[in-house]
């Protein structure tokens, strides 16, 4: 099995990350990603002219792979990959890769879906959005908490 | 206290507006609870503190989220986390 996570400063390619998993996926029936895109607008309707995302260097890396980890303990996968940006992002550019190989497709869309909702309460990050009108820093939703809480945890 | 070491206290995401990335002071060498810390950063920055009593505002120690009761000692790496928003 391999769970790889990584917090990068760049952009991140979904296609390579994507591609580097299913080469590594030998016996794998079923592969699932997602991305996590930069609107350019914010709930509001605001124009959104960049994301800034604010982290505790190592807390950060420790809080993506802890969640990488149990999300492999948990699903019945052979492959895990979770890849989270840091800083400044532009509109339409990614801020967060994950993806899940597995035999048989139910446990590769639970596991991306349990990714997704971990990172969403407990990815040690703090988002901020810059726009005409100011900045202003996100707070995690009930949605979010409803949606990790479906896990149990 | 004369050769009291100084601890850095760190902020992150919103908190950074109104109390700066980071602090220092003299916790005593028999250690605060993470709540008198708290009380003490309010005191030192009444205004800016206020956001640092909200509830949702967690403490780590050496990057493990820690409750209010936990003592936190001089030389420590302490930071004050307001709620995660990744993903």
């Amino acid at each position: 099995m391999t769970v790889l996570s990584r917090l990068v400063t760049t952009s991140i390619s979904p296609e390579r990350e994507l591609a580097e998993l299913i080469a590594r996926a030998e016996g794998a029936g079923a592969v699932v990603s997602f991305c996590g895109i930069a609107r350019p607008c914010a709930k509001s309707g605001e124009t959104v002219e960049r994301l800034v995302l604010d982290h505790y260097p190592d807390m950060t890396e420790r809080s993506l792979e802890m969640i990488a980890q149990e999300g492999s303990r948990r699903f019945d996968v052979s492959d895990l990959r979770v890849v989270h940006r840091c800083g400044e992002i532009g509109p339409g550019e990614t801020i967060v890769f994950v993806a899940a190989a597995s035999a048989h497709r139910r446990a590769a869309f639970e596991a991306a879906d349990y990714l997704m909702d971990r990172l969403k309460t407990d990815a040690v990050f703090w988002k901020r959005e810059e726009g005409p009108g100011g900045s202003r820093w996100i707070e995690p939703t009930e949605g979010d908490r409803a949606d990790a809480a479906r896990w149990g945890v | 206290m004369a050769g009291t070491k100084q601890t850095r206290i760190l902020f992150f995401g919103s908190l950074v507006d109104s109390l700066g990335h980071e602090h220092l002071l003299s916790i005593p060498e028999e250690g605060w609870s993470v709540a008198e810390l708290r009380q003490a950063l309010c005191a030192r920055e009444p205004v800016a503190g206020a956001a640092l009593a909200r509830p949702s505002v967690r403490a780590a120690v050496n990057h493990e989220i820690v409750g209010e009761d936990r003592r936190v000692y001089p030389g420590q790496e302490i930071a004050f986390l307001p709620p995660l928003s990744g993903g």
